[in-house]
């Protein structure tokens, strides 16, 4: 019977009321009956009044058990006084653990947010670095690569196992060698490089192969990580240092061959008469300028490579500095029966510009042009406007450059082969061109060829006057040599 | 009869100091200035001995070398080779496979090139 307390009470005192109205009127009407009535109406009413007091325990005992701050308010009384304490006790307890426990789930959940995002983005950064990595566990099993190490083919996109590895590196004996060898001796070096040649597009690239054993704050090892270079460039270039210093060395040794080979003639009297001795003093002299040239042509070029160049900058029409170079060179066009035509723009071509070495530049090409190109040749040298440039041209009915040649044409110290014959040079004159142009003044080269029918270099330089209130650097002119190189 | 001797290199000044130093040692000289040149001229009159430079245009040294080395009547005709880039050759490698007797660095003593040579062409009429 489900009773609750206000039942109970209600039900209680009233039972209790009648039946003391009860027992009143049997004492009137049959005293005998007095004392049996008594007990039971103090039967009955007892029950009730035990059963509501129980209840009313027990739901003092769930309010308390519900709301622990309750039991603040004063010790609880009734039969479950000292349990539902001992119980509150615990309750607390238990509420103090949870609110900890509750706390550090907090933190648990942001710290694992935390290294989520911490892995995305270490996951992220390995994968947007250009050169191919790989990560490998402690048996020297692919657990990483980034999209450049899969260029490489190191493993298939579709390739990871049940383990979450991407299996093995068998098929690169010397990379899985390599981090084998770094993981194995790790104490003994925990950096191992080598350089590794892999296979793209059917031809061997070489790769500065670089692996680290990784260990924890432990000193507990977790893997390694390779991380690979493309060598290629940097081999280029080292290449094509090599091949400037040995190309400076010949240009060096050749006129200093001479000078030394006419010196020991003359010590050694095999040039007897004054004539032919006047003679060879004059050889040596012109390779003593030569080599005077080369050492000249080469500080400057060095020059302005470095920056370290100074120029004077000033306004003017790109007209004036292309005619002043016209006329140096007219005079050995015409020299050789070569037609030497200018067809330069009407229009004002206003440019800010160093006038020596622009000027330089333009005689340079035209110096080549005049070299290149055999007699009763046209030369033509033409400057006009297209947008934002002034395009300065020169055009020849020279020899040609074959195409093989056109990439290497600007390289310091390359000739066209086929032409060595037909002039000296040191190689370096279009390499100062290239310089002038696109190095100084923010200008470009081009050149097209055919051989058999010409050439022509096309100079485009920024249109535009600067402001003439700006300061002026000092001048530091280009070494005449470089009207020669 | 006077020994023949063939210049070979692009550069005039040294043609012409080599040839001044054999002509004036009783030699007779021909030159040319690339080794396209220099082979005809070696195949219209074989010369004894064949002074030559590296880089040359149209043919070089080696090129040249090489067409005499395969021509059954100049195959023997002893060759130095006269260069810049001497220290960087193989001297092995060009005795070998291009049979060349001799390689001289530039910058070269005249007097230390014709006692090569003479020595070169002692040797040839010996075997």
């Amino acid at each position: 019977m489900n009773w609750d307390r206000h039942t109970l009470w209600t039900a209680g005192w009233p039972a209790l009321s009648a039946g003391a109205v009860g027992v009143v009127l049997s004492a009137v009407v049959s005293p005998g009956l007095l004392i049996p009535s008594c007990v039971a109406v103090s039967a009955v009413a007892g029950s009730f009044l035990t059963a509501a007091w129980v209840h009313r325990g027990q739901q003092e005992a769930k309010a308390r058990l519900r709301h622990p701050e309750l039991s603040g308010t004063g010790n609880p009384g009734g039969i479950f006084g000292e349990v539902t304490q001992a119980a509150v006790t615990l309750l607390r307890q238990y509420e103090s653990e949870l609110q900890r426990l509750s706390v550090a789930k907090g933190e648990l959940e942001i710290s694992g947010k935390l290294q989520k995002k911490q892995a995305r983005r270490l996951d992220a950064a390995l994968r947007s670095i250009d050169q191919p990595v790989v990560l490998c566990d402690t048996r020297d099993h692919v657990l990483f690569t980034n999209a450049a190490a899969l260029r490489l083919g190191i493993i298939e996109d579709d390739s990871i196992s049940n383990s979450g590895t991407f299996g093995d590196l068998s098929k690169f004996i010397a990379l899985q060698q390599l981090i084998h060898d770094t993981r194995t001796r790790a104490v003994a070096a925990p950096r191992r490089t080598a350089e590794l040649n892999f296979t793209i597009n059917q031809q061997p690239i070489p790769f500065r192969t670089t692996v680290t054993a990784l260990f924890d704050d432990q000193n507990e090892q977790l893997g390694t990580l390779a991380v690979m270079t493309d060598v290629r460039e940097e081999k280029s270039a080292k290449a094509r240092h090599a091949e400037f210093v040995s190309s400076v060395a010949h240009e060096f040794k050749t006129p200093m061959a001479s000078i030394k080979a006419f010196l020991e003639l003359l010590v050694d009297g095999d040039v007897s008469e004054p004539d032919e001795q006047k003679a060879m003093f004059e050889k040596i002299d012109y390779q003593v300028d030569r080599l005077n040239r080369l050492v000249s042509n080469l500080l400057n070029l060095a020059r302005i490579e470095s920056g370290a160049v100074k120029l004077t900058r000033e306004d003017c029409d790109l007209n004036d500095v292309v005619q002043r170079a016209a006329e140096v060179i007219r005079p050995l066009a015409e020299e050789r029966g070569q037609q030497f035509v200018t067809d330069l723009s009407q229009l004002y071509l206003p440019v800010h510009v160093d006038r020596d070495f622009l000027g330089q530049a333009i005689i340079n090409l035209l110096s080549n042009a005049v070299k290149y190109t055999p007699e009763k040749g046209r030369i033509t040298l033409r400057s006009h406007m297209e947008e934002l440039e002034a395009i300065i041209e020169v055009e020849d009915t020279g020899y040609g450059i074959p195409p093989e040649s056109l990439p290497k044409i600007f390289d310091r110290f390359y000739r066209v082969p086929e032409h060595q014959h037909a002039a000296k040079g040191t190689g370096l004159g279009l390499a100062f061109v290239q310089s002038i142009a696109e190095d100084l003044h923010n200008g470009h080269i081009a050149v097209e060829s055919t051989v058999g029918v010409g050439s022509k270099f096309s100079m485009r330089i920024p249109l535009g006057h600067q402001d003439s209130k700006r300061s002026k650097k000092t001048a530091a002119k280009p070494e005449p040599a470089l009207a020669n190189a | 009869m006077s020994q023949h001797i063939h210049v070979c290199d692009d550069e005039p000044h040294i043609v012409l100091a080599v040839s001044l130093k054999f002509s004036k040692a009783g030699f007779r000289v021909t030159s040319d200035n690339n080794g396209q040149a220099a082979w005809d001229s070696i195949l219209r009159d074989p010369p004894h001995l064949v002074i030559t430079d590296l880089q040359m245009p149209l043919l070089d040294g080696l090129g040249l070398i090489k067409n005499i080395r395969s021509h059954p009547d100049l195959k023997d005709i002893p060759v130095i080779l006269l260069t810049a880039k001497g220290y960087e050759l193989d001297e092995e490698e060009l005795r070998v496979e291009y049979g060349v007797q001799q390689v001289l660095c530039k910058p070269f003593s005249p007097r230390e090139l014709i006692s090569i040579a003479n020595s070169l062409l002692d040797a040839a009429v010996t075997h």
